[in-house]
């Protein structure tokens, strides 16, 4: 039998199926008190759903017992890039929190110079190329042109004062 | 509308009055195309903002053009740097990067571009010649019929495109349930909805597909680090003269191009089957019945022709069961469904009834793209030799910039922002753990279809569920499930058997 390091980790192959198997659980709690009409599609779907992981489960459960697998749970990747995956998400979240203050066009500009910062990027010209004109094309396209209403903050307003725009 | 001359003649004339969105379709496809990185369906993806607020025949022929485009410029980095450009133009890196080692880069652009356009241009007007027949179709499928093709799509995907069988269904079956959020169908009350009010019109699709795809796919960038820099080839100065022995070659091997061609489009109907499986047949079947199968691998032209070919024989492949049943074939597919969808158009049976402008126009959009790039390709093969692979520090933050932004502008709720990084991290997980993420995206997409046919079937059947096999096409269509299920299993454990018994 393999040492535990050796065998094949199997634990992240049970986090889809969990998040599948918890919100199916949600859904029938949610349909409940329903008519049939409104849980039918739910229902047939979800029994299928259950069924298929408690395949999976069999399976799994064959390769432990047989000492093919560990339940240990892995995305792989090294520390270094888990680390740098995690910020990037954090930076994201950030950047989602800054956009009804800071405007589309400034939040994203600061998003992009700190991501590309972050993934090890140090050409100032790319740097400052990307991150500037980025924002501003979308400003162009998105704003000006198509007028979705991304939320504004100081250079929406100012480029709607200047351009005699509806802000 | 009956697909008579007349009508052709209309529609033609139609899409090449949107010459104005397929030329830059085909110009950001094949610039997009050239970078590693850059899927068709991201790209769509990142555009979704544009092709939103277009008019949609306008935005379906950009999107088209785009997409086949992208096919074709794919096997420019196979060729010159041994990186397929896009995941259909694997198989050309094997003969392609071969002959650009033995002098021949210019000669294997121009094979590549040859069999490309020619295998588009065939198998689009193929499928032309067959979409009355198509349509007739619509007419035999209720509401019965299509829970089982939805189920048997489904299972397509997952058996063909999946690694894992049994992840492949877990992940659609996941993706049918998310699809059931929202308020239902007859009494309009809220279902799984977390308390969103957001979430009462159903999960929307494009913070979803954004997520699933391009968050998740960056995510997964970042361990590649692919981006370093690849040096522009510098093999040898562009001259005409190796274009036109390109141009020779691609005469000599067209029958080539037409097989492998047909032999595309026929994997490109079957949902789940991409460009990529569609390649890799095509370049071992032509070497099956190649007369100098040693060749192969050594920077043979067929080589390049085979896979180039059938990618493209794709293109028409993917959107027949997208129109005729409304299934997507693939990821790009189903982006071009949600964007039709956003528009109001419900693809499927009765699409040849009620916009034949589109079912049709689809179709000839496509092959006026592929004439459309006729002119543009050839000198192209004199100068592209110039490919340079954007580094993962500027690509990553890009896409997820510009792609975030994008999920605002669907329906300009700050919410479908944060649920496109939601679901970016769910992908991401199903990336890295083998659950296709397009079974997922599928699933979410036909969920509310798959609801509605199922609940008319249920009435039907005054609520009894073995009306699910009360009809005769259902239920070969149950049987074909069955096998398609059972099939690969069965073959697997024989493979098993026999290499045991080797060993």
């Amino acid at each position: 039998m393999d040492g535990p390091q050796q065998r094949k980790p199997v634990g992240q192959e049970l986090i889809i199926p969990g998040l599948a198997v918890a919100f199916t659980a949600y859904y029938f709690w949610t349909v409940q008190e329903l008519a049939w009409e409104a849980k039918a599609n739910g229902i047939v779907i979800g029994t299928i759903l259950l069924a298929l992981v408690v395949i999976l489960l069999v399976r799994l459960g064959w390769q432990l017992s047989k000492g093919q697998a560990s339940a240990r749970v892995t995305l792989g990747g090294d520390r270094e890039t888990n680390r740098t995956r995690i910020l990037l998400m954090a930076l994201m979240v950030g950047f989602l929190l800054a956009l009804p203050f800071l405007g589309t066009t400034i939040a994203l500009a600061l998003m992009l110079f700190a991501a590309m910062w972050l993934l090890g990027g140090r050409h100032w010209p790319t740097l400052v190329g990307v991150s500037v004109v980025t924002p501003l094309l979308v400003w162009f396209a998105l704003i000006w042109l198509l007028g979705t209403r991304f939320p504004a903050g100081p250079f929406e307003h100012l480029m709607a004062a200047l351009l005699g725009i509806a802000d | 509308m009956e697909l008579d001359l007349g009508t052709l003649s209309h529609l033609f004339g139609r899409s090449f009055s949107l010459w104005w969105a397929i030329i830059p379709g085909i110009a950001l496809g094949l610039a997009v195309g050239v970078l590693p990185g850059f899927s068709p369906q991201n790209t769509l993806i990142i555009l979704l903002p544009l092709t939103l607020a277009m008019d949609v025949e306008a935005a379906l022929a950009f999107m088209i053009s785009l997409y086949c485009a992208n096919h074709l410029s794919g096997g420019i980095p196979a060729i010159l740097v041994n990186i397929p450009g896009s995941a259909g133009a694997a198989a050309t890196c094997i003969d392609g990067y071969q002959m650009t080692k033995n002098g021949q880069a210019q000669q294997a652009l121009v094979l590549s571009f040859v069999a490309s356009v020619a295998g588009g241009l065939i198998t689009s007007v193929a499928v032309l010649a067959v979409l009355p027949y198509l349509a007739q179709v619509g007419l035999l499928l209720r509401s019965v019929e299509m829970v089982v093709i939805i189920l048997f799509g489904l299972t397509l995907i997952a058996v063909l495109a999946a690694k894992d069988m049994l992840k492949g269904l877990i992940g659609g079956a996941f993706g049918l349930m998310l699809g059931a959020i929202g308020t239902d169908q007859v009494y309009s009350t809220p279902r799984a909805t977390f308390g969103f009010l957001e979430l009462y019109d159903g999960l929307p699709l494009v913070p979803v597909l954004i997520g699933l795809f391009a968050i998740s796919e960056c995510l997964v960038m970042l361990e590649e680090k692919f981006g370093s820099g690849t040096k522009p080839t510098t093999a040898q100065r562009p001259q005409w003269v190796d274009t036109l022995d390109g141009l020779r070659m691609s005469v000599k091997y067209w029958w080539q191009i037409v097989w492998t061609a047909f032999l595309g489009l026929v994997i490109g109907v079957i949902p789940g089957a991409g460009a990529y499986i569609a390649s890799f047949v095509a370049y071992q079947q032509s070497r099956l019945f190649s007369k100098t199968p040693e060749k192969y691998g050594t920077g043979f032209p067929p080589g390049v022709i085979a896979p180039e070919s059938a990618n493209n024989g794709v293109t028409s492949g993917t959107l027949v069961p997208t129109m005729a049943i409304g299934i997507p074939g693939g990821s790009t597919a189903a982006v071009m469904m949600i964007v039709l969808q956003y528009q109001g158009i419900t693809l499927g049976p009765r699409l040849f009834q009620d916009n034949p402008n589109i079912a049709y126009g689809v179709f000839i959009m496509m092959t006026v793209a592929y004439i459309l790039m006729i002119p543009l390709i050839l000198p192209l093969a004199r100068y592209a030799s110039k490919v340079v692979a954007v580094p993962a520090h500027v690509i990553v933050p890009l896409i997820m910039g510009l792609t975030v932004v994008g999920a605002f502008a669907d329906r300009e709720y700050m919410f479908d922002m944060g649920l496109a990084l939601a679901f970016g991290v769910i992908g991401y997980i199903a990336v890295k753990t083998n659950y296709h993420v397009t079974s997922i995206l599928i699933g979410v997409l036909l969920g509310p279809i798959f609801e509605r046919y199922l609940l008319r079937s249920l009435r039907i059947g005054q609520g009894d569920i073995m009306v699910l096999f009360s009809s005769p096409i259902a239920n070969v269509l149950w049987a074909l499930l069955v096998i398609s299920v059972v099939l690969p299993l069965w073959r697997e454990r024989r493979l098993a058997r026999r290499a045991a018994a080797q060993t």
